[in-house]
């Protein structure tokens, strides 16, 4: 056991005081969208919100402190009951925004897929750790795979596309850090990708060129990559021709099944009103409080997936660059810690903390900046939301208790 | 077993975030400082509505204060066919309400356009039943829309149209007085930005700004409404009798110069665009230019006395009725013989007139008529005022001297020979004529103000004394006999000049006219009547005599006779009982709005939730009933702004309807189909958020027809 003092002194105080440097300046955000005459609803969310980070800095806490092997017991457990709690969440759910989402428990809404994610992370990282297993056979993905991708389907079911996708991310990221072979991976994304790239004709051929090159120069037999192109080719075709022979109300119905606030790439409403927030701040934004995209309700979501424009707007490039490099020092420390953990466990939780964290951050900000499409997806520290906010500081605080046991095994 | 150390991976993944995190400070820098100007504009066209404060023309008095045109608050109806839902009904219940053609108003709401207007300017009465006819109609007469507007009314109409003239659809003067000044009377429009949120409502915000707008001065004339009335009826009446082609009055204070009436004819409706034309729109008075015929006798006769020519006994031989000079022939209208000068203008011989100017000499005699003012304008605030014709001596014939002398071969405009005979009625001073004496800003402050001048001395007091009582003689015992009165001596003078007619290329028409001074001595009046081609009779004496009889027999009549105390020492305050400008209390707090809006005289009635007015009705500057109400529309300050909303039932809305509700919700639409709202998705009543998507399925508009008239 490691003695407190040791964790005093080696505990990763910057990355913890990174994440809280966050959670504040969420709190700031979340304040200022509730000024305003337009914004009485949100008046008292801060509060709430200050709330939570009290949870949540308890949370990383408690995360820190305890053991590897903790974990390691654990993770089965976890997972089994966050399954429990996102099937709950399908049939008793709070029914939000066009989702069933939340659980209701006396008042308090939780959201079990941001819980879930901790769950399949700590289980992932317990199965790819085995040491024994070849992963860089293709066979040997099953039961990660599986593990991944029910909670995945569990999540897309509420519907939650930006949550359910951020597992998949997550898998993926784990799964390369587990040693699975560039290749393998590139396979199992490729069909997806050829089924997306497949409505735009060009995309397409640019596709299959990136797709040749990339399985030609990787030492690939013939015969084998040609085989791969080959199904990808008819994923893709197959795809477009069910999507085009799909009654135009029930294209509606998938599109507004995958994502209630999917808008169309840069172009929608959502999105222009986010840049013009992000645009009128200028190098040092318009000033606390004074945001008038924000104040006159032009931008939507703005406590949650949009505060980032908020802050684009208000605090201007200065504030967005301060923020952006705080995001870019928590992921990097959480990939640092992982290459410097010796047990193979911390290093796979490391790493897929870290693909999380890189998957919302990017995700969200590039959508706040009209580069992403509008997928609902949180950003971390910053937007409100309670369940959120205490996972990733759990997630924070657990990298945090893996820093200290670098030398554990 | 083959397995990859971490560490060999970790430059993939670094390379990976440096290509995301290069992308965010590329991307930010892009929007935040590349695009900033055009982004900032985008926010300020969205967040900023600039609402035109449209100020109040100016105000034409009369001397007296009473309102010659004023600037009233009043409506336009405009329609947006797409909202109306039952195209009959509403046709029927506007035609009803603004009295137009059931049929017009039908086919007007049926045009595809998202804006049509219905009437323009309509009456206080018909706005009142449309009003009413809104509130209890049942949403029959939705999508019509009542704007704010101002009508400019002229209490006097016809009577004062050309001194006052009229302003054309964009507000500025083209006649008379708008048209002299514009510049005056014109307001200068205001703005005032109010911010606006997400779902296009108004929000007052701190930092709205406001350029109040100012409203035109008012101009104060020297008319006197009521003998401008009478000038006008009396002219009207005298046209129609004698069937003249045209006429005009007008009506001088001797002493000090100004226009107390000034009417020409034919006239126009100032309210009526259809009435304008080119013949009416003419202010003859200082326009057209006629040969005066005897009146002009006036300045041979001071000519005469001034250079002891002749003196009053002086007696002259009239030839008979037949003059002969050289080899012109001069005809008198009545054969006299041997008559005195008095004699001579009492029966108003063209032979001795003619004999007179050759007396004079053409120097002096064209010198007096320069003096008098003849061939110059007179400089009145008028547009397009006349010269007249009077030709140098070198341009004369060998008769022009003396066909001068009885006034032909001259032209003069009615303001030239009425401000000649103001001349003598002032003993012998020439004044410039006033037709404006004031001009006033909105809180009454004097921005200019004319005063009385003189511009010289014609004539000697003796010899105006002299004059004067030969045109007393002329009413009393000559050729104005119709013209006398009972309770005031006057003087004056007919006048029948032979009128050259271009397209007869003959002196067939006559101009019939009457210069006459109430009272003869101390002359408080100066009136010249003018009819142009009467059809029958055309001697003055039976033409214009009695017109300006029947003029000084009403204007000593009226509230204020010319015998009163001087006009000029009575001052008004320009003030309208009936009507007070509505103060702006636009962004005031709600008890600040009220305080201000009783303090003038009104009653306050609010709608809406808030703590700051955003509009008013009667907009601000324009003119009310004092004890009307104002509306007063409040800001939704505090509104619980809520991020989700139920969606309303879309179903049977067109899509431009469809798709304004679902925007004002900030709800993103697609649209399948077209014609009308046939079903949506999600179904009406359930919860969406901002920027959440709705799927409206249309269907064309028949079928949906078929679907409702079962």
């Amino acid at each position: 056991m490691i003695q407190l003092t040791e964790i005093r002194r080696r505990a990763d105080l910057g990355l913890m005081g990174a994440a809280l440097f966050l959670a504040g300046v969420g709190i700031c955000l979340v304040y200022s969208t509730g000024q305003g005459p337009l914004a009485a609803a949100r008046a008292s969310l801060y509060l709430k919100q200050l709330m939570w980070l009290g949870g949540g800095i308890a949370a990383m806490a408690a995360a820190a402190a305890l053991p590897l092997r903790f974990y390691d017991g654990l993770a089965k457990l976890l997972y089994a009951l966050s399954l429990l709690a996102l099937a709950a969440v399908l049939v008793i759910g709070e029914v939000r925004y066009g989702a069933r989402r939340w659980l209701d428990l006396g008042g308090f809404l939780l959201q079990p897929s941001e819980f879930a994610k901790v769950a399949t992370i700590l289980l992932l990282a317990r199965i790819l750790s085995d040491r024994r297993t070849d992963w860089t056979r293709f066979r040997s993905l099953t039961l990660p795979l599986i593990i991944a991708l029910v909670p995945t389907a569990l999540v897309f079911e509420e519907p939650d596309l930006g949550t359910a996708l951020s597992l998949v991310f997550v898998l993926f990221g784990m799964l390369y850090w587990a040693g699975v072979p560039a290749l393998t991976l590139a396979v199992l994304v490729l069909p997806l990708a050829s089924m997306l790239c497949s409505f735009w004709w060009w995309v397409w051929l640019i596709f299959f060129g990136l797709q040749w090159a990339v399985l030609h120069y990787s030492g690939l037999p013939v015969v084998h990559y040609v085989f791969v192109m080959l199904g990808n080719g008819v994923i893709g075709a197959v795809s477009n021709k069910v999507w085009n022979s799909l009654e135009d109300y029930q294209k509606e119905r998938i599109i507004s099944f995958l994502g209630s606030g999917v808008d169309r790439l840069g172009a929608g409403y959502q999105s222009v009103q986010s840049k013009i927030a992000i645009g009128s701040g200028s190098i040092v934004g318009t000033g606390y409080l004074k945001g008038t995209q924000k104040s006159l309700a032009f931008l939507p979501q703005q406590h949650t997936d949009f505060i980032f424009a908020v802050l684009g707007e208000e605090f201007g490039f200065l504030g967005c660059v301060v923020v952006v490099a705080l995001y870019a020092f928590i992921i990097w420390k959480g990939i640092s810690i992982a290459l410097r953990s010796r047990s193979r466990f911390a290093g796979l939780v490391c790493a897929g903390v870290a693909s999380l964290l890189l998957y919302h951050v990017g995700l969200n900000i590039l959508m706040t900046l009209g580069l992403a499409p509008v997928t609902g997806v949180p950003l971390p520290f910053l937007s409100y939301g309670g369940s959120s906010l205490i996972t990733c500081l759990a997630l924070v605080g657990i990298m945090a208790g893996i820093s200290v046991r670098v030398h554990e095994f | 077993m083959r397995t990859y150390d971490p560490r060999h991976r970790i430059k993939h993944i670094a390379i990976a975030c440096a290509v995301v995190w290069a992308l965010f400070f590329l991307r930010l820098f892009y929007v935040q400082i590349v695009c900033h100007s055009r982004y900032e504009k985008l926010a300020l066209t969205q967040h900023n509505r600039r609402v035109p404060l449209s100020g109040v023309r100016g105000t034409i008095y009369d001397r007296n204060g009473v309102v010659l045109a004023q600037d009233i608050r009043t409506c336009s109806v405009c329609a947006y066919p797409p909202q109306i839902r039952d195209r009959a009904a509403a046709a029927r219940e506007l035609s009803r309400a603004l009295g137009i053609p059931y049929s017009r108003v039908h086919r007007r709401l049926g045009k595809k356009a998202g804006y049509v207007a219905i009437a323009k300017k309509i009456s206080p009465e018909a706005e009142a039943r449309l009003r009413e006819a809104k509130q209890s109609g049942a949403g029959r007469l939705d999508g019509v829309d009542l704007i704010d507007d101002t009508r400019r009314i002229y209490p006097l109409g016809r009577a004062a149209c050309h001194v006052v003239g009229i302003i054309n659809p964009d507000g500025h003067g083209t006649e008379g007085i708008e048209a002299e000044f514009d510049s005056y009377l014109n307001s200068t429009g205001g703005w005032f930005i109010l911010a606006r949120d997400a779902k296009g409502e108004d929000v007052v915000t701190t930092r709205s700004l406001a350029k109040q707008p100012r409203p035109g001065a008012n101009v104060v004339l020297t008319i006197d409404a009521n003998y401008q009335a009478i000038a006008a009826s009396c002219l009207r009446r005298a046209m129609e009798e004698h069937r003249a082609a045209a006429g005009s009055v007008v009506m001088v204070e001797p002493a000090s110069g100004e226009i107390l009436a000034m009417v020409s004819a034919p006239d126009f409706d100032p309210t009526v665009p259809g009435t304008w034309r080119r013949g009416t729109l003419r202010n003859r008075v200082v326009m057209d230019q006629f040969e005066p015929g005897s009146t002009f006798k006036l300045i041979t006769l001071g000519a005469v006395l001034e250079e002891d020519v002749a003196e009053s006994t002086t007696i002259f031989y009239a030839e008979n009725g037949v003059g002969r000079f050289g080899q012109f022939r001069v005809n008198d209208t009545s054969k006299h013989g041997w008559v005195s000068l008095k004699e001579f203008f009492r029966v108003s011989s063209n032979i001795v007139a003619a004999k007179l100017g050759l007396m004079i000499g053409e120097d002096k005699f064209y010198g007096y008529c320069r003096a008098f003012g003849f061939g110059a304008t007179t400089g009145i605030d008028l547009p397009g005022e006349g010269a007249g014709k009077l030709r140098n001596t070198e341009d004369w014939s060998q008769r022009s001297l003396f066909t001068m002398a009885y006034g032909q071969e001259i032209s003069v405009t009615a303001l030239q020979l009425a401000m000649a005979y103001a001349a003598v009625a002032n003993d012998g001073v020439m004044t410039r004529p006033m037709l404006v004496k004031r001009i006033e800003d909105d809180g009454g402050r004097g921005l200019r103000r004319w005063l009385p001048r003189e511009r010289r001395r014609v004539l000697s007091e003796g010899t105006c004394r002299t004059i004067k009582e030969f045109l007393a003689d002329a009413v009393d015992n000559g050729t104005g006999r119709s013209a006398r009165v009972e309770w005031c001596r006057i003087g004056g003078k007919t006048g029948t000049a032979q009128k050259y007619s271009a397209s007869t290329r003959s002196y067939s028409s006559f101009v019939s006219s009457f210069a006459g001074l109430l009272p003869a001595e101390n002359t408080r009046l100066v009136c010249l009547v003018v009819l142009d081609e009467p059809a029958d009779e055309h001697l003055a004496a039976v033409v214009a005599a009695p017109v300006f009889k029947e003029l000084v027999e009403r204007v000593g009549n009226c509230s204020r006779p010319p015998l009163s105390p001087p006009f000029d020492r009575i001052r008004f305050e320009v003030r309208n009982d009936a009507h007070v400008r509505v103060p702006d209390v636009r962004l005031l707090a709600e008890d600040e709005a009220a305080r201000d809006l009783k303090k003038v005289g009104f009653d306050v009635r609010f709608s809406g939730v808030g703590s700051r007015v955003v509009s008013q009705e009667p907009a601000a500057g324009t003119l009310a009933r004092t004890g009307t109400d104002v509306r007063l529309r409040l800001a939704e300050a505090d509104k619980p702004a809520s991020d989700e909303g139920a969606l309303p039932d879309l179903r049977g809305l067109s899509m431009r309807d469809a798709l304004r509700r679902l925007s004002a919700m900030a709800v993103t639409a697609r649209v399948n189909g077209s014609g009308v709202v046939a079903g949506q998705s999600p179904p009406a009543g359930s919860l969406v958020r901002r920027g959440d998507c709705c799927v409206l399925e249309l269907r064309p508009l028949a079928a949906e027809r078929h679907g409702t008239h079962r």
